[in-house]
């Protein structure tokens, strides 16, 4: 059967769709507001017309690339192409201004590739085991692991100060809670304005809070894309930073874990694993201090996890019927219009184009590889030659395009504008915007792992339900280390300055 | 000139504190107990946290001139276009309103001895092929119907 599948896709017309599926992917990844969910759902009526492998096959290839093309407008321009790439533009874009944009561009590759095929090699061969831990994920899990990812903010303020990088994730938490309400289904922080209904739309606001303070800052430089003091660094070989990405095996393999665990739990998905993993090689990388500043292990940590919940995020899609992402939910849909039924027989049943998908999604991970280093780097060259003039408005331009296309809606181009004005008078004031986001970001799943979980206490009589159930535990446990971690290595590092 | 130095840690308590206090007055109007549970407790720590950064900018301020790059004018005037950019939309589409802005923008963002016919020109075409390849790939390609305006409806 798994030779059956992977002889299915080995013909020319499929290797081709994979090969336009997945430049297609990059593409829409690389550019700010169209995101892999966006891509894959645009593209499920055009398979219509396909084979279920070739249609499948093109779907998964999208997905995989999609997500690998978000770090290419985070590490070039400092704008995360999707919210999946947030962490690799703290190292990645600074990297580049170091004129070692190159070595970030085939870090990230090079990781992207490498958490593409760890997660496949888990959804290949350990699906059943892995699918029933998303299962055991409830509520209270959800709202500790939201906690957990907030304390991410504790490695985003660079020097700024802790007390301000918590400060503005918290103006995250508290705007991400405009709209109507989990619970009474009123308007909650909406003015009474009917506009507000819907909330804040995420991906306006994080365009507007990454996008629009670069534009700016190009505007006060007349010049060239980056002011690159040692130009000669720009020419290293391609092959050199390869081997210097391999030898952070360590960083990749603990990245790819945290993107297959954040994979496979409903919901989850890229952005978090992004970076969880990007907070989890800071504090375990002995240059911890370097983070922040262009770092190369600050790259391939976030863009290897991120990768990494592709094939997982479809464990339990394909297993279980659960989709781990929200991608995978739209491949879900496709599954069953092509007269699929996601489950434990999907693998007996039609165990040839499932096969077939797996390897398609694997044939792609490799072939963006290719593609990736191809196109990047090429690419970082000229970019750092565009003038700043042509540069920003270039960059307002696929903001508001970008803002515009998540719903069609002339209101989300005002908030990312809003946004971006919000975020260049943050960032003089050292209120991080990217603390911000996440807080945007974690504040629903927070709630809604904090009512729920309410909710089941009440029912059941036991208010510790949030506490003492295992895994809970294992949450809570992170948490605290991951807020005393700072703390406990900076009076290591003030003791050593002492002594 | 870059301007004086202000005590950027109160400024920002300051506002952090304005902020929850509008969010505290809006939560009055919430009527179920289980739905302001959470933002309570986040209003709540933000006002801690912005009362402590408060008190720390009187012991030990963090002061600084803020917006100093190199040309500060062009800033403001780059997001006074952005505001504008945005509002013409609406009546104009976006095609028209960002090749117009592109070119302006790009022409400006230039020192003053550099700003010629010819830059004026060569901003209009870079600014018509760019946006040109934006709308043909969004509207076209992907079908994102882009705005067309009031005016042109």
């Amino acid at each position: 059967m798994i030779l059956e599948g992977l002889l299915s896709i080995l013909t020319p017309q499929i290797l081709l769709y994979i090969l336009i599926a997945t430049i297609g992917g990059l593409i829409v990844g690389a550019l700010p507001g169209l995101t892999a969910t966006m891509a894959v759902a645009v593209m499920v009526p055009l398979t219509f017309g396909m084979s279920p492998t070739t249609g499948l096959s093109v779907l998964g290839a999208i997905y995989m690339s999609a997500i690998y093309g978000g770090c290419f407008s985070a590490i070039l321009i400092n704008t995360p192409g999707t919210p999946g790439s947030i962490a690799t533009a703290f190292d990645g874009y600074p990297m580049c201004v170091k004129g070692e944009g190159m070595r970030a561009i085939v870090g990230a590759t090079v990781g992207s590739v490498v958490g593409g095929v760890v997660s496949m090699l888990f959804l290949f061969f350990l699906s059943p085991p892995l699918a029933t831990i998303s299962l055991k994920f409830g509520p209270p899990e959800y709202f500790w692991l939201a906690i957990f990812g907030l304390t991410v903010m504790a490695s985003m303020g660079g020097e700024g100060s802790l007390i301000k990088t918590f400060m503005a994730g918290g103006l995250g938490l508290l705007i991400s809670m405009i709209g109507i309400t989990i619970m009474g289904g009123e308007l909650r922080f909406g003015f009474d304005n009917y506009h507000m209904q819907g909330g804040i739309e995420l991906i306006a606001a994080m365009i507007g809070l990454f996008c629009i303070p670069e534009a700016l800052n190009y505007m006060s430089s007349f010049g060239s894309m980056y002011d690159i003091k040692n130009p000669e660094k720009m020419n290293k070989s391609i092959w050199s930073a390869v081997g210097e990405t391999f030898r952070l095996y360590k960083t990749m393999a603990r990245s790819s874990i945290i993107g297959v665990i954040v994979g496979i739990l409903p919901g989850a998905g890229g952005t978090i694993a992004n970076m969880i993993a990007y907070n989890d090689a800071k504090k375990s990388s002995k240059d911890g201090a370097k983070f922040g500043t262009g770092i190369l292990e600050g790259v391939v940590a976030p863009e290897t996890a991120n990768n990494a919940t592709v094939g997982a995020g479809l464990i339990p899609t394909l297993t279980l019927g659960v989709p781990g992402t929200s991608v995978a939910a739209v491949i879900y849909g496709a599954l069953l219009l092509h007269g699929l039924r996601p489950g434990a027989e999907l693998f007996t049943t039609n165990g040839k184009i499932v096969w077939g998908f797996m390897f398609a999604i694997l044939i792609s991970t490799f072939l963006m590889g290719v593609i990736g280093i191809l196109a990047g780097v090429p690419m970082y060259k000229s970019i750092s030659k565009v003038p700043t003039r042509f540069m920003a408005p270039a960059i307002v331009s696929l903001s508001i395009v970008g803002s515009y296309a998540v719903r069609n809606n002339p209101m989300d181009v005002v908030v990312m504008i809003i946004f971006g004005l919000i975020g260049s008078v943050m960032k003089e004031l050292g209120l991080a915007p990217g603390a911000m986001v996440l807080g945007l970001i974690l504040g629903p799943i927070a709630e809604a792992g904090y009512v729920r979980s309410t909710l089941m206490a009440f029912a059941a009589g036991k208010i510790q339900t949030f506490v003492t159930r295992p895994i809970c535990l294992i949450l809570i446990g992170l948490t605290v280390m991951s807020l005393v971690w700072p703390i406990f290595t900076k009076w290591l590092a003030d003791r050593k300055r002492v002594s | 000139m870059l301007g004086r130095k202000l005590n950027i840690d109160r400024i920002a308590a300051l506002i952090v504190l304005a902020v929850c206090a509008v969010f505290w007055w809006q939560l009055g109007f919430i009527n179920t107990k289980l739905d302001k549970i959470f933002p309570q407790f986040v209003i709540i720590s933000l006002a801690v946290l912005s009362g402590i950064l408060l008190i720390k900018s009187f012991i030990k301020p963090e002061s600084k001139v803020i917006f100093t790059m190199k040309h500060r004018g062009m800033v403001a005037l780059g997001a006074a276009l952005l505001v504008l950019w945005v509002v013409l939309i609406d009546y104009i589409g976006f095609l028209i309103t960002s090749i117009a802005m592109f070119a302006i923008l790009s022409w400006i963002m230039q020192d003053k001895q550099k700003r010629t016919v010819k830059a004026a020109i060569s901003s209009v075409l870079v600014g018509a092929i760019l946006i040109g390849a934006v709308y043909l790939l969004f509207a076209k390609l992907l079908m994102v119907p882009l705005p067309k305006g009031t005016l042109f409806m």
